[in-house]
């Protein structure tokens, strides 16, 4: 890794190490105007809080993962669904070939010989 | 200030004494928010913002890293959120003025040209994507090594590394005429 010093000599970063803001900020007494009326979690209220977030993101997840394989089972049956169609209409077409295909060259003798 | 001290103590009830924190970090917070924000961020808002959400996160603050690691990393967070909350287009506008200067200043035209530079500067600053802006206004802090950075964001020195390398080159594309 290279010594940070070493980059820190770039003019955008001294340019960048030089802004300011230039105003003077003095926000001591709207914030603590706020905080007094803010009630600092317990460590168990805390705790409990964390609790309640591995349950909620457990909980996500698992609803993802129904939603998921209930998506890959509904596209896989369809799909299947699908292939069966097409399979089933070359099992006709192919069939109706058969049957029909000697009464056409039938038809075909005939007529080149009429 | 022993800051470990100050927050057992507002922690067991003494909230009065969040006032020396606020003292002590309001103007690293606002420099801080000012170099993220762009141009039309409100500064003061977002430093209340900060110190606000910091009280309410004390209880999470395990004292293994430093206050200040922590208090950055909840700034970058704020105004991070604030940005994409906005979905800001930054464009210069007439609502920030440049800073005062002192009338009997000694050479008023290239303090206007350096004025102008740093202007141009955070208008391109606020085009880099949030971590790259991140790490490289973290990099501007003297005392900011990558491994403080990547504390702060939470990922490797070795992202924070190239993170910076790329936030340069794209500033320097920017401003470069």
């Amino acid at each position: 890794m290279k010594e940070p010093g070493h980059t820190k000599q770039d003019p955008i970063v001294q340019q960048l190490q030089s802004l300011r803001y230039p105003g003077t900020i003095d926000v001591t007494d709207a914030v603590m105007a706020k905080v007094r009326t803010m009630p600092l979690l317990t460590p168990y209220q805390l705790r409990r809080q964390r609790f309640q977030r591995v349950v909620t993101a457990v909980a996500a997840c698992a609803v993802f993962a129904v939603a998921l394989n209930v998506t890959i089972l509904f596209t896989r049956s369809y799909n299947e669904a699908q292939i069966s169609d097409v399979i089933a209409s070359v099992y006709n077409y192919n069939a109706d070939y058969e049957s029909t295909s000697p009464m056409h060259e039938m038809a075909a003798i005939e007529y080149l010989y009429d | 200030m022993n800051e470990e001290e100050v927050i057992r103590d507002i922690l067991s009830g003494n909230v009065n004494r969040y006032a020396e924190i606020v003292d002590a970090y309001q103007t690293i917070v606002a420099n801080l928010c000012y170099k993220m924000g762009g141009l039309k961020l409100d500064i003061e808002e977002m430093t209340q913002q900060v110190f606000v959400e910091l009280y309410l996160a004390l209880p999470r603050f395990q004292f293994k890293s430093k206050l200040s690691t922590f208090i950055y990393r909840i700034t970058v967070n704020v105004v991070c959120k604030e940005l994409k909350h906005q979905k800001r287009i930054i464009v210069p506008t007439d609502d920030n003025p440049l800073p005062d200067r002192p009338a009997d200043e000694p050479n008023v035209e290239q303090s206007i040209i350096r004025d102008e530079q740093l202007r141009q500067l955070r208008i391109a600053i606020g085009k880099l994507n949030p971590e790259q802006r991140t790490a490289l206004v973290l990099y501007t802090y003297d005392n900011f090594s990558y491994n403080d950075i990547a504390e702060v964001m939470q990922c490797t020195t070795a992202k924070v590394e190239s993170l910076i390398f790329r936030a340069r080159k794209n500033l320097r594309k920017m401003l470069t005429p």
